[in-house]
C-alpha cells in the first residue's frame, strides 16, 4: 500500500466516521436526558437523505435544503418523543422496540412515496455524479473534505450549545435529576422533546452530507443505527468528546480493515469494539459522569 | 410475582393450577387431531423452536436483567454445528442434537465471560457485535456453511430407518419444546430463579448472602445459549436445506420483540410473543406495500398498550388468584425451636475472649477526602460492639470495607485469622458476615418470605440439576428453608406477613425483612447498618429486644447507630468516630462521659448561644425588615402566605403524610422537625408538585398548588433547596447560580447579574469558587451553593430540607446564621430539619412531624424548652 492510497483510505474513513458521529451525539443527547435512545436514528438519516433529494429536485438553493431538512427532522424527533417514547418511558427496555417500530413506519412511508429502490444523488458542486479531485496524486472526493469539514462544524455548534448555553446548562440538570431540574423553573417534559429534536435533526444534517457519497434506499437506516451505537459505545456513552474520537477511529479501522480483508472487512470493526469492550468495559473514554 | 404455593384440595384452584401449567402444552400437542394441514403444522412447529429461543432470551431478560441482542448468533452455532457434523462426517441426529446444545451452551459461555463485566446498552453493543459477527461468517465462510447459496441435503430425522415425516417431525419439535418448557419453569420457580430475581433487582444485596453474582449471570447465558442453540437444531433439520439468511439481526429482533409482546418475565410470554408475531408475519406477507406500517404500529400499540406484554398483566391475575387459595406452609418441625438461638443454630461465641474481627491501620479516601483514615479496632466474639459518630464520620465506609463492597487502600482486616482484603463481597459473606444496609436493599418483586429464605443460599445443598428437574430432594430442601424462614419472621413477630410482596410493607417491616434475611445466614459477624434509623418506638422496642436474644444466644454484632439511647442500651463496647478517626473507646457509660466525645458529637450548646445573639440583633433592627413592595401588599400582613389544609400524600400503598394543617406567613421563620421518615421531606416535595397531593389543598398567596407542575410552582415564587443538596456536580459554581434564575434568562440579563452580585456579596466563599466543579466542593460550600441557587430564583418563599444533614457541627452554624440572614431581607424561611436544637433556636414557630402527623406545634423557643422534646422525641 502507498501513500497516496493510504491518505485516500484515511480521508474517507474520516468522512465516515464524520457520519457516525453525527448519528452518535444524538444517541448521546437522547439517552443523556431521557435514558432512551431512538433506535431508527439511522432511519432517521435515510429519511435526511430523501428530503434532501426531494428539495434538490425542486431546484432549491443549497442553504435553504438543508434549512428544510433541519426543520422537517426537528418535527419528525418531535413526533417521535411523543409517540414512541413518553408512552413508554418507564416500561425498561420497550424504547428499543418501539424506536424500531417507529423506523419501519419511516421505511414504509419513503418506500410509499419514493418507491422501492436506490436513488441517484447529484454531486453538491455541480454534476449528476461525484467526482474526484486530484491533490498531488491523490484522489479524494470534495463531498468527503465537505463531510468531514462540516461535521467538525456541526460537532463545535453542538458543543457550544452543551458548553456554553443555558439549555445546555438545563440540560445537565435534568441528567442529574430531572426532579432537581423542575423545581428550579425547568420544564423537564420540553428539555426532553429538545433532546430528541436535536438527535434528530442530528440525523437530519448527516443524512443532508451522506447523500451524495453513499447508496440511497429506504433500507439503508439500520446499519447506520448500528454503526452509531457502536461509535457512541466505543467512545463511552456519557462523553460527548470521546464520542467524536470513538466515531472516527470506527470510520478508519473500518476503511482500512476492507483493504486488508474484503471478505471479512465489516467483522473487523465489530471485532475491535468487542475487544475495547472486553478490556474497557464503559468505552474507550471515561465517562463524563457516574 | 414467581411465589411458591403448595395446592389445596379446593377443587376450582387445582384446576386452574393444571390449566395455568399444562392447559397451553396440552393445546400445542393436540393440535394435529383437529388440523392435518401440512402448512398448518409447520407454523405451528415454526412457533414451537421460536418459543424456545424466545424462552432462552426470556430467562436473560425476564429474570435476569440482561438484555441480549445476539441471540442469532446462539442459533446459527446450533444450527451449522448439527448440520455439518450431520452432512461431513455422516454423524446420525441423535448425537449431533446433543452436540449442538453443548456447543451453543460452550460459546454462550464464553461470550459471556466478557459480556457480564459491561451493563446496559454496553451489554446490548456485546451482544449485538457478537450477533453480527457470527452473521457475517455464516454469510461469507463460504467454504464452511454455503453462504447465502446455504447447505443442500441436511439430513432430515429418522426413526427405524424411516423418515419421520412431517407430522412425526411436529412432534419431535413440539415435544422437545414443551419439555424444554417444563425444564425452564421449574428452573424459575427454583431457588436459581429466585437467586437471579434477587440479583436483577439488588447486586449488592444478592452478594451479601452470598450469591456470586457473576457466575449466575454466566450460567444465565449458558442456559440461554443452549435454548437458542436447540431452536437453531430444529430450524436446520426441518426442510434438509440451510443457509445464512436465518440468522441476521432481524431474528434477534424477533425474538426481542416476542418476547416483549408476549411479556417478559411470564412463563407463557414467549409461547405468546412468538405467535402472534408468527401470525402477524403472515398476514402480513400479503399486504406487502403496507407490511411495514402495520408491523411498526402493532410492535408501537402493544408495548403503549401493554406495558407487561400480553401475557405480564394475565398472569399476574392468575397467581394472585391461586397464591389467595394456596394452603399456608407451616413451620413444621421449626415449631418447637424455642428461640432465635435454637433456630439457627448460633454458636455460643462467649466461650473465647480473642477477636474474631481484627482491622489494622486501615486507610480509605474518596479523592482528597479520607474517609477512614488509620483505623485500628477489634471486635471480640459474642459482643455488641456499636460505632457512633456523627454523619461523614466514615462509619458506613468501614463496614462497607469489612464487607468488601469497598476494597482498603491500606491496612488489613482479619476475620476469625483469615485475611479478607481482596475477597470479593459474595466470598465474604460465604465466609458469614451478615450485613444490613443503609438504605434498604430488599429483594423487591419478592415475598417477605422468599428474601428471607435467600438469605439461607450458603446453606443449600442441592445442586441445578435436582432443581432444573424439581426432583424431590430440592423440594424437601426448600420446604425444610421456608419453614426455618417463616419461624424466624415469627420471632421478629412478622410471621403473618410472610407471603406480601417486600415492596408493600412500611418502612419499619421492611428494615425487619432485611434483618431477617441477614440472620438467615446464620452468621458469625452480623454487621447492622443504621438498624433503628427511622423507625418509631415500639418499632425501636422491638430491634432492642432482638438484640437482646441475640447477645443471650451469643452472636457478635457491629452495630452503626445514630440513636444514641438505642446504643448505650444495647452495646457492650462503643467505638467513636469523628472525620474518619477513632477517637473514643469504651463501654457506654465511658464513652458517655468522654469530654472530647461530648464535644464532638452531642455538644452543640456554644451554637445555640451565637445563633440566638445573632436572632437577638437581628430583631433589634427593624430598619433592615423586609418593606412589602405594592405587588406583595395586596396580601395583607395577617393572611398566610402558605396555607394547607388537611393534606395527605400517599406513596404507593403507604400513606406517608395524613391530614396535614400547616400554615407560614410572611416573613417568618419556620421550622418543621421530625425523625428520619417522618414524611417530612415529603412534605416539602409535595408543595414543590413533585409528590402528589392525594387530599386537601395547599395554596401559595391563595394560588392552589394541587396538580401543578412543578416548573410552575418554581416560577411562583417558591424556591426549594432540597435534601442532600443537589448541586450539579458537572457544572461550575457559575452554571449552578445561572440555573437558579433560569426562569428570568434571556428576558431579563440585568436582573440575573445583580443577583449574582448580591449572592457574591453573601457568600463571598462561592466569588472565589466561581470557576470550580460544584462537584468538587465541600459539603458545606455545597449547601451554601445550592441556597444561593435557590436565591437566584429571587423567591418570597425558601424550603430548605435538612441543610445541616452531614455537616461538621461549625458549619451547621453558618448554614443556620445565612437561613436567619434570608429571614432578615424579607424572604419567608421554612426550615424541614431533623437535627431539631439549633433550628428550634432559631425560628418564630415550628411544628413537630411523626408518622406523617403533625403533633405538636409553638413557638420554636417554647419547643426548644420543653422537654418533652427533648426526652421522647429527640432520643438523647
Amino acid at each position: 500500500m502507498d501513500v497516496t492510497s493510504i491518505v485516500q483510505i484515511a480521508v474517507s474513513g474520516l468522512a465516515m466516521g464524520g457520519i457516525y458521529a453525527l448519528v452518535a451525539e444524538g444517541f448521546y443527547i437522547a439517552h443523556r436526558i431521557t435514558n432512551t435512545v431512538n433506535f431508527g436514528q439511522g432511519d432517521f438519516l435515510m429519511l435526511g437523505c430523501f428530503i434532501t433529494l426531494m428539495f434538490i429536485h425542486l431546484d432549491l438553493p443549497f442553504y435553504l435544503v438543508f434549512l428544510l431538512v433541519i426543520l422537517g427532522l426537528a418535527g419528525v424527533g418531535i413526533i417521535f418523543e411523543r409517540v414512541a417514547i413518553r408512552p413508554v418511558a418507564r416500561a425498561g427496555l420497550s424504547f428499543l422496540l418501539t424506536g424500531m417500530g417507529f423506523a419501519m413506519i419511516v421505511q414504509n412511508s419513503v418506500v410509499s412515496i419514493w418507491g422501492n429502490h436506490a436513488q441517484p444523488f447529484p454531486s453538491f458542486f455541480g454534476g449528476a455524479r461525484v467526482k474526484a479531485i486530484h491533490i498531488g496524486g491523490v484522489g479524494i472526493f470534495p463531498e468527503e473534505i465537505f463531510i468531514i469539514l462540516s461535521s467538525l462544524a456541526v460537532m463545535a455548534c453542538f458543543f457550544f450549545l452543551l458548553k456554553r448555553t443555558l439549555m445546555g446548562k438545563a440540560f445537565s440538570a435534568v441528567a442529574y435529576s430531572p426532579d432537581t431540574a423542575s423545581i428550579l423553573g425547568v420544564n423537564v417534559t420540553r428539555i426532553k422533546v429538545t433532546a430528541y429534536m436535536i438527535a434528530s435533526v442530528l440525523a437530519g444534517i448527516s443524512g443532508f452530507l451522506f447523500g451524495p457519497v453513499t447508496t440511497v434506499e429506504p433500507f439503508m437506516g439500520l446499519k447506520l443505527t448500528l454503526k452509531g451505537f457502536a461509535a457512541a459505545i466505543l467512545g463511552g456513552f456519557l462523553n460527548p468528546v470521546g464520542i467524536f474520537v470513538g466515531a472516527l477511529l470506527l470510520g478508519l479501522v473500518e476503511n482500512f480493515a476492507s483493504i486488508v480483508t474484503s471478505q471479512f472487512g465489516d467483522m473487523m470493526s465489530f471485532l475491535v469494539i468487542i475487544l475495547v469492550l472486553v478490556f474497557r468495559p464503559s468505552g474507550l473514554f471515561k465517562e463524563q459522569e457516574e | 410475582m414467581k411465589g411458591y404455593f403448595v395446592m389445596t384440595n379446593k377443587s376450582t384452584s387445582s384446576w386452574v393450577y393444571g390449566l395455568y401449567r399444562l392447559g397451553p402444552i396440552i393445546l400445542v400437542l393436540s393440535f394435529p387431531l383437529f388440523f392435518r394441514g401440512e402448512y398448518v403444522l409447520g407454523l405451528v412447529q415454526t412457533i414451537c423452536y421460536y418459543s424456545m429461543a424466545v424462552i432462552g432470551l426470556n430467562i436473560l431478560i425476564g429474570y435476569t436483567g440482561q438484555i441480549s441482542l445476539g441471540q442469532s448468533g446462539f442459533m446459527a452455532v446450533g444450527a451449522y454445528t448439527s448440520a455439518l457434523l450431520a452432512t461431513k462426517w455422516g454423524w446420525p441426529l441423535w448425537v449431533t442434537f446433543p452436540f449442538s446444545a453443548l456447543t451453543s451452551a460452550l460459546v454462550g459461555f464464553l461470550i459471556a465471560l466478557p459480556v457480564i463485566r459491561t451493563r446496559g446498552l454496553y451489554l446490548a453493543m456485546m451482544t449485538l457485535a457478537f450477533g453480527f459477527v457470527v452473521e457475517i461468517l455464516t454469510q461469507r465462510w463460504i467454504d464452511l456453511t454455503g453462504g447465502t447459496m446455504g447447505i443442500y441435503g441436511v439430513p432430515t430425522p429418522t426413526l427405524f430407518g424411516r423418515e419421520v415425516g412431517p407430522l412425526g417431525y411436529f412432534y419431535l419439535v413440539a415435544v422437545t419444546w414443551a419439555i424444554l418448557q417444563w425444564i425452564a419453569d421449574n428452573l424459575v420457580e427454583s431457588r436459581w430463579g429466585k437467586m437471579l430475581a434477587a440479583l436483577m433487582h439488588s447486586e449488592e444485596a444478592a452478594k451479601s448472602v452470598g450469591i456470586s453474582v457473576n457466575r449466575q449471570k454466566v450460567l444465565a447465558f449458558v442456559v440461554s445459549a443452549a435454548y437458542t442453540g436447540i431452536a437453531g437444531f430444529f430450524l436446520a433439520h426441518q426442510t434438509g436445506y440451510l443457509n445464512s439468511d436465518s440468522f441476521t439481526i432481524h431474528t434477534s429482533i424477533f425474538f426481542l420483540v416476542a418476547l416483549l409482546i408476549g411479556g417478559s418475565g411470564s412463563r407463557w410470554g414467549p409461547l405468546v410473543g412468538a405467535t402472534v408475531l408468527t401470525l402477524i408475519n403472515q398476514v402480513l406477507a400479503g399486504l406487502y406495500e403496507y407490511r411495514f406500517f402495520l408491523y411498526g404500529g402493532t410492535i408501537i400499540a402493544v408495548l403503549v398498550l401493554l406495558p407487561d406484554g400480553i401475557m405480564g398483566v394475565m398472569e399476574k391475575k392468575i397467581r394472585s388468584f391461586l397464591r389467595d387459595r394456596a394452603e399456608p406452609l407451616t413451620e413444621g418441625n421449626w415449631k418447637e425451636a424455642k428461640d432465635i438461638g435454637t433456630l439457627l443454630a448460633i454458636q455460643d461465641q462467649r466461650s473465647s475472649d480473642e477477636g474474631i474481627l481484627k482491622i489494622r491501620k486501615l486507610l480509605r479516601a474518596f479523592g482528597g477526602l479520607i474517609a477512614v483514615n488509620d483505623v485500628d479496632l477489634t471486635v471480640r466474639r459474642g459482643q455488641i460492639h456499636a460505632i457512633i459518630g456523627p454523619n461523614g464520620a466514615g462509619k458506613s465506609t468501614l463496614i462497607n470495607l469489612i464487607t468488601g463492597n469497598l476494597e482498603a487502600q491500606h491496612g488489613s482486616i482479619i476475620f476469625e485469622g483469615l485475611q479478607l482484603n481482596g475477597l470479593s463481597p459474595d466470598r465474604r459473606g460465604k465466609l458469614g458476615i451478615a450485613r444490613t444496609f443503609q438504605n434498604l436493599q430488599l429483594f423487591d418483586g419478592l415475598s417477605v418470605l422468599d428474601n428471607v429464605v435467600l438469605g439461607f443460599y450458603r446453606h443449600f445443598e442441592t445442586g441445578p440439576v435436582a432443581y432444573a428437574l424439581s426432583l424431590p430432594s430440592s423440594y424437601r430442601e426448600e420446604r425444610d428453608f421456608k419453614r426455618r424462614a417463616l419461624t424466624l419472621l415469627r420471632f421478629l413477630g412478622i410471621d403473618r406477613l410472610a407471603n406480601v410482596t417486600v415492596n408493600d410493607l412500611s418502612y419499619g417491616h421492611q428494615k425487619l425483612v432485611e434483618i431477617a434475611r441477614a440472620l438467615a445466614l446464620r452468621p458469625n459477624l452480623l454487621l447492622l447498618d443504621e438498624a433503628v434509623a427511622g423507625l418509631n418506638r415500639s418499632e425501636i422496642k422491638e430491634v432492642s429486644g432482638l438484640l437482646e436474644q441475640l447477645r443471650h444466644a451469643g452472636m457478635t454484632i457491629l452495630l452503626i447507630e445514630h440513636n444514641i439511647d438505642f446504643i448505650m442500651r444495647a452495646s457492650d463496647r462503643v467505638s467513636v468516630f469523628n472525620f474518619g478517626i477513632k477517637i473514643a473507646e469504651g463501654s457506654p457509660q465511658e464513652v458517655q462521659d468522654d469530654p472530647g466525645v461530648i464535644e464532638a458529637y452531642i455538644g452543640r450548646g456554644d451554637g445555640v448561644h451565637t445563633l440566638e445573639k445573632v436572632r437577638q440583633k437581628q430583631h433589634r433592627s427593624p430598619a433592615m425588615t423586609h418593606s412589602p413592595t405594592p405587588d406583595e401588599e395586596k396580601y395583607r400582613d395577617d393572611a398566610p402566605l402558605l396555607s394547607v389544609n388537611g393534606l395527605s400524600v400517599r406513596y404507593d400503598k403507604a400513606e406517608v403524610l395524613r391530614e396535614m394543617d400547616f400554615e407560614v406567613r410572611q416573613n417568618e421563620l419556620v421550622c418543621l422537625i421530625g425523625a428520619n421518615g417522618a414524611g417530612k421531606t415529603t412534605f416539602v416535595r409535595a408543595i414543590s408538585g413533585l409528590a402528589p397531593i392525594v387530599k386537601g389543598q395547599a395554596a401559595f398567596e391563595g394560588v392552589a398548588l394541587k396538580g401543578v407542575e412543578p416548573y410552575q410552582i418554581a416560577r411562583l415564587g417558591i424556591a426549594h433547596v432540597p435534601q442532600g443538596r443537589q448541586v450539579i456536580p458537572d457544572l461550575t459554581v457559575m452554571g449552578n447560580l445561572e440555573l437558579g434564575s433560569y426562569r428570568f434568562h434571556g428576558k431579563d440579563r440585568r436582573k440575573v447579574s445583580q443577583l449574582i452580585e448580591e449572592v457574591f456579596e453573601r457568600f463571598p466563599i462561592l466569588h472565589r469558587r466561581q470557576t470550580q466543579l460544584a462537584g468538587s466542593l465541600s459539603g458545606g460550600e455545597q449547601q451554601l451553593l445550592a441556597i444561593s441557587r435557590a436565591l437566584m430564583m429571587a423567591p418570597k418563599f425558601i424550603m430548605m430540607d435538612e441543610p445541616s444533614l452531614g455537616l461538621a457541627p461549625l458549619v451547621v452554624e453558618e448554614i443556620m446564621e445565612a437561613a436567619l440572614g434570608l429571614a432578615e431581607i424579607g424572604i419567608t424561611v421554612l426550615l424541614v430539619e431533623q437535627a431539631a436544637t439549633l433550628a428550634l433556636a432559631i425560628s418564630d414557630k415550628a411544628y413537630v412531624l411523626q408518622n406523617g402527623e403533625i403533633i405538636m406545634k409553638g413557638t420554636g423557643h417554647e419547643l426548644y424548652k420543653n422537654p418533652d422534646i427533648i426526652k421522647g422525641y429527640l432520643g438523647g
